[in-house]
C-alpha cells in the first residue's frame, strides 16, 4: 500500500491484535503490509526493544512509513515518535487501543484482569510460563491479592473459547466477565495512524 | 543449608507459610532486632537480584514478598513501642498507573527498615498524595510509576507540592522501570530522587528524609 506521497506503508503490531486489524483490512480494503510480532514478548521488554525496535529502523531505513500497533509496552517506545514517518496508534497499552481510556481505566478500578483472545487460548503459557504461576494455590492467590475479575474481550473476530474461560476461571479462582467490543477504536486509531503519516 | 538457601527454596515452590515458619523459627534462636537486619534485608537482596537478572518468576517474585509481609506484619504486632519507628512514608502508584507489584515490592523493604508506610494504592490523584503526607506528617511521598506516558503524571504531584509551599519539607522520590531506562526522568517529573530497584528504596528515603527535616530545597 503506498499512500497520497507515494510512500510504502507497513504496519508493525504485536499479534494480539492479528485477527482483528484482518478483519478490519478486509472490511476497508486496506492493503499495507503487516508483520506480527509474538505478544508474549510483552513479558520481556528488552527482546520486544530488540525485536520491534531494529525493525521499524529497518523498514525506515529502507524507505517505508511505519505504523506501530504497540503500547507503551517498553520505557523507550515513545522515541520513535521523533521520526515523522513513523506513527503509533494512541494508547498505552493494547485495552486503550481497543476500547479506549476512560473505559480502561473505570475497568481497572474495579479491579480487573483483562484477557484478549489471543492470551486466553494461551492462558497456560501466560500464567505458568511467563508469569511462573505454575502452582494454582500460588495464582489464586496472586490474582486474589490484586484483582477481582477477569474480563475477557471479546472482539467478536475470534470464536469465543468457552472452554478455555471455564479453565482460566478455575486456574484463577475469579469470575471471568465476557466484555464484547466492536472494532472502531482500533479502526479510528489506524485511520488517525495513517492520516498522520500522510503529512510528510 | 543456611536459612537463605532454604527460603529461596520455598519461594521456589511458592510456598508462602512454609518460608514463614522457618524464618519464626529463625526468630526464636536469634535476637529480634537481628531480624531486619540480618535476615530480611539479605533475603530481600538476593530476590531482588534475582528477580533483576531475570533468574527468578514474578510468582517467586511475589511470594517472597509475601513472606516478608506476614513477618513484618507480626513484628508490628509485637513492637512494645515504637522507638525504632522512623516516621511515615507516603507510598502510591501515580494516576492512571495500575501495576501494583513494585509499589508492594517497596512497601516491604521500608516496613523492614522499620519505617511506617502509609499504601494508597494505585491510580492515585496528586491532591491525595499531598493531602496524605500532611496529615501523616511525612516527609517523603514515594511515587511508584511504569509506564513513560503515565510518568507525565508526577509533574501534578510536584505542582501541589510547590503551589502549597512544601517543598522543603515534603520530598518527592520516584521509581518504576522506565526511570530505570530513563533516568533524565526523574526531573523531568519533577522528582526529588528515585532508587533503581525497590531493595535501594529505603537508602533514597532516608537521605530525602534527612534533606527535609533540615528543611533544605533540592
Amino acid at each position: 500500500m503506498t499512500d497520497d506521497k507515494g510512500g510504502e506503508v507497513v504496519c508493525l503490531a504485536c499479534s494480539v491484535f492479528k485477527d482483528a486489524l484482518d478483519r478490519l483490512k478486509e472490511l476497508h480494503h486496506w492493503t499495507f503490509d503487516v508483520y506480527y510480532f509474538d505478544s508474549m514478548l510483552h513479558m520481556y521488554p528488552e527482546k520486544l526493544a530488540t525485536g520491534v525496535f531494529s525493525r521499524v529502523h529497518k523498514e525506515l531505513s529502507e524507505g517505508r512509513k511505519v505504523v506501530l500497533l504497540y503500547g507503551d509496552c517498553h520505557p523507550s517506545i515513545s522515541d520513535l515518535d521523533k521520526d515523522k514517518r513513523f506513527a503509533r496508534v494512541s494508547g498505552v497499552n493494547c485495552y486503550q487501543v481497543f476500547f479506549g481510556k476512560d473505559r480502561y481505566r473505570m475497568m481497572q478500578r474495579e479491579g480487573t484482569f483483562f484477557l484478549l483472545p489471543e492470551w486466553a487460548t494461551r492462558w497456560r503459557e501466560v500464567f505458568r510460563v511467563h508469569l511462573g504461576l505454575e502452582k494454582e494455590s500460588v495464582a489464586k492467590a496472586f490474582m486474589a491479592d490484586f484483582f477481582k475479575q477477569i474480563v475477557y474481550v471479546d472482539t467478536g473476530t475470534a470464536p469465543f473459547l468457552s472452554e478455555c474461560v471455564k479453565e482460566i476461571e478455575e486456574f484463577t479462582g475469579l469470575p471471568v466477565r465476557r466484555l464484547s467490543i466492536g472494532l472502531e477504536y482500533l479502526y479510528n486509531g489506524i485511520t488517525d495512524a495513517l492520516s498522520r503519516l500522510e503529512q510528510y | 543449608m543456611d536459612i537463605l538457601h532454604l527460603l529461596m527454596d520455598k519461594i521456589k515452590n511458592g510456598d508462602r507459610d512454609g518460608g514463614f515458619t522457618i524464618i519464626e523459627e529463625w526468630k526464636n534462636e536469634h535476637p529480634q532486632e537481628d531480624v531486619s537486619l540480618v535476615l530480611l534485608e539479605p533475603f530481600l537482596l538476593k530476590v531482588g537480584i534475582l528477580w533483576q537478572s531475570g533468574q527468578i518468576s514474578l510468582a517467586q517474585s511475589y511470594t517472597a514478598t509475601k513472606i516478608v509481609e506476614d513477618v513484618v506484619d507480626r513484628l508490628i504486632e509485637r513492637r512494645a513501642d515504637d522507638a525504632n519507628n522512623k516516621g511515615t512514608v507516603v507510598i502510591g502508584n501515580v494516576e492512571e498507573d495500575f501495576h501494583g507489584l513494585g509499589r508492594r515490592m517497596v512497601s516491604s523493604f521500608l516496613k523492614a527498615n522499620n519505617w511506617e508506610v502509609r499504601n494508597l494504592g494505585n491510580d492515585v490523584a496528586a491532591e491525595d498524595f499531598v493531602d496524605a503526607a500532611v496529615e501523616a506528617g511525612a516527609h517523603v511521598i514515594a511515587v511508584s510509576n511504569m509506564m513513560y506516558t503515565t510518568a507525565q503524571n508526577i509533574i501534578k504531584i510536584r505542582h501541589v507540592i510547590d503551589e502549597r509551599e512544601l517543598g522543603s519539607k515534603i520530598k518527592l522520590a520516584v521509581g518504576g522501570a522506565v526511570f530505570r531506562l530513563r533516568p533524565e526522568l526523574v526531573s523531568e517529573v519533577g522528582g526529588d530522587g528515585t532508587a533503581i530497584s525497590a531493595m535501594e528504596a529505603p537508602k533514597l528515603i532516608e537521605s530525602l528524609w534527612s534533606l527535609a527535616e533540615r528543611g533544605e530545597w533540592q
